[in-house]
């Protein structure tokens, strides 16, 4: 009786272990979190690129806002990256890992950009446009998980 | 004239002081998410501490002791012990945030990653804790604190419709797209955040500090019933500044430096001087504050002599807890662990600590003994009640709500 606990248990451990596919609410769930924590990244470096612009932040108070948001953006889309998802689901999940990558992208230019030399007038534009669609990219993908799917 | 400036001083030094890191992330991810649907709950919450806060202050300035000298002695040794481990877990816990709190403060002046930062934090606030006069430390950073009135000026500026705010406040309004679990979980989040137990250890055990007696009870209510809630009337600015700021772009608030941004955006640089100055001293603040209630709590219970009124060397092991502690607190945010998600903890783990600590002082301040004519009346005791009532519900649903949300997400 003994040794059938402890092997169900060693059983359930490893089997636990083994990268066996989400299901479609885990994966549902997930991905809204990671594109939720993108819109974060992007709709947090539009506030600071429009107030850098106008002159209302210091600049090390500008950089740390872009790297938090560049930070944490980054470890929720890792997170979704490594999770293996439903087989019927992958088409969606590197659909969602691409536009996620080109989120991340994005932020990392920014910050780049930002902390050194600066923005001119006319980066600062450019930047704040590329922002814009980025973000109106990442509503319509996260408008479109809610919906129940991307397909 | 001397005793209008002594009261005023103390009303300012209670707004100032009475926000914490707790508060600041709490209130602005909760703002940016909800808007002010939540405010509710604020408002409920800062009635709550008014009410245990007078009591604890009541029965220090009447007995001229502290809570858990006199809760050993009233409940017995098994009943304090629950009381100070649940309460000196919670304590440690907000102690590590808040330093976390001075530390993601000062990365946003000077740039330096605030792991580099902590070691001098936390030697500075040791250093406070051991050589500062108690009301030094409290008048200044409390002032130093007011401050961060700069989110109302803020959430002014940006110009809210008001009437929307107030609508979203009074029918507890939940977006559309939130769930009623999340919303639940950050009701009880800003709950814990708003009543955390140190507060009152350290209120009552400051009251012994200053010597406060049955004289003081008019000042130590102004403090409380005009302080509190103004100062409670700043965390409700944070939050209306988030949502005006966040909300339209679906933006959530992981980090500190999005708690001032709103500030930056509405004032420009001279806002966002004010912001860093209140942030750095309301968690400098917080962290003595939380630093000398670990103290307060262990030297209480044990019978041991502490406080800041008596000399180091004749508080020897009162000043060794608080070395500790700080060593503690640096020890765990050297491993770079994010003060954020200490913070988030904390402020559920106060929720849970909640009846532990003010179930006692409802007690305490019923007994005649200790109290006199100044016990408990009965809006006291009914308030009470119905506040451990509260507390005991968001206790209960603290960590089902943790898990079932995953923290909110």
């Amino acid at each position: 009786m003994r040794t059938a606990v402890v092997a169900g248990l060693l059983a359930l451990s490893v089997s636990a272990c083994t990268a066996s596919p989400a299901d479609h609410q885990a994966w549902q769930e997930s991905a809204d979190h990671a594109v939720g924590a993108a819109i974060t990244g992007v709709g947090t470096a539009q506030v600071v690129i429009d107030a850098a612009a106008q002159d209302h932040l210091t600049h090390p108070y500008g950089v740390i806002a872009l790297t938090d948001a560049l930070d944490t953006a980054d470890g929720e889309v890792a997170t979704f990256a490594a999770a293996q998802p439903p087989d019927d689901l992958q088409t969606d999940h590197t659909r969602i890992l691409t536009a996620l990558h080109e989120a991340l992208t994005l932020l990392a230019e920014v910050r780049y950009a930002y902390a050194s030399p600066g923005l001119t007038a006319d980066q600062d534009r450019e930047l704040g446009d590329r922002i814009d669609d980025e973000l109106a990219a990442l509503e319509e993908l996260s408008a479109s998980l809610t919906a129940g799917g991307l397909s | 004239m001397k005793k209008f400036v002594a009261l005023a001083l103390g009303i300012l030094t209670a707004i100032g002081g009475f926000v914490d890191i707790g508060d600041l992330v709490t209130n602005a991810q909760v703002g940016a998410r909800f808007g002010l649907s939540l405010g509710g709950v604020v408002v409920i919450g800062v009635l709550g501490i008014c009410v245990f806060a007078e009591m604890s202050g009541r029965v220090a300035a009447c007995s001229g002791r502290a809570t858990f000298d006199l809760v050993r002695e009233r409940l017995g040794p098994g009943m304090g012990l629950l009381n100070l481990i649940a309460s000196l877990f919670v304590t440690l816990l907000t102690f590590i945030a808040e330093i976390g709190g001075v530390a993601l403060s000062i990365a946003l002046v000077s740039s330096v990653s605030e792991v580099l930062v902590v070691p001098f934090i936390g030697i500075l606030v040791w250093l406070v804790l051991w050589r500062a006069k108690f009301s030094i430390m409290e008048d200044v950073l409390g002032l130093l604190g007011l401050a961060l009135v700069v989110f109302i000026v803020a959430l002014w500026q940006l110009g809210p419709d008001w009437g929307q705010l107030v609508q979203q406040a009074v029918t507890m309004d939940k977006p559309e797209d939130e769930d009623w679990m999340t919303y639940a979980y950050y009701s009880v989040a800003l709950f814990g955040a708003a009543m955390t137990p140190y507060e009152v250890f350290f209120f009552s055990s400051g009251g012994v500090e200053e010597k406060w007696t049955a004289k003081d009870l008019g000042t130590m209510r102004a403090n409380v019933f005009v302080g509190f809630p103004l100062g409670g009337l700043l965390s409700l600015a944070i939050a209306g500044s988030a949502a005006m700021v966040f909300g339209p772009l679906g933006v959530e608030v992981d980090s500190l430096s999005q708690v001032g941004l709103p500030v930056g955006v509405a004032l420009g640089k001279i806002g966002l001087a004010f912001v860093l100055v209140g942030f750095v001293a309301a968690t400098f603040g917080a962290a003595c504050e939380t630093g000398l209630s670990t103290g307060y709590s262990l030297a209480q219970f044990f019978g041991w002599q502490w406080g800041k009124f008596v000399r180091p060397g004749a508080a020897a092991r009162f000043h060794l807890v608080l070395i500790l502690a700080t060593l503690l607190a640096v020890g765990v945010l050297m491993t770079g662990v994010d003060p954020i998600l200490v913070t988030e903890v904390s402020v559920v783990a106060s929720a849970v600590a909640l009846p532990l600590t003010y179930f006692p002082i409802l007690v305490v301040a019923n007994d005649r003994d200790y109290m006199g004519d100044h016990v408990n009346g009965r809006l006291a005791n009914g308030l009470g009640t119905i506040y451990l009532l509260l507390v005991v519900v968001a206790s209960v649903a603290a960590i089902p709500l943790l898990v079932l949300t995953g923290m909110g997400a």
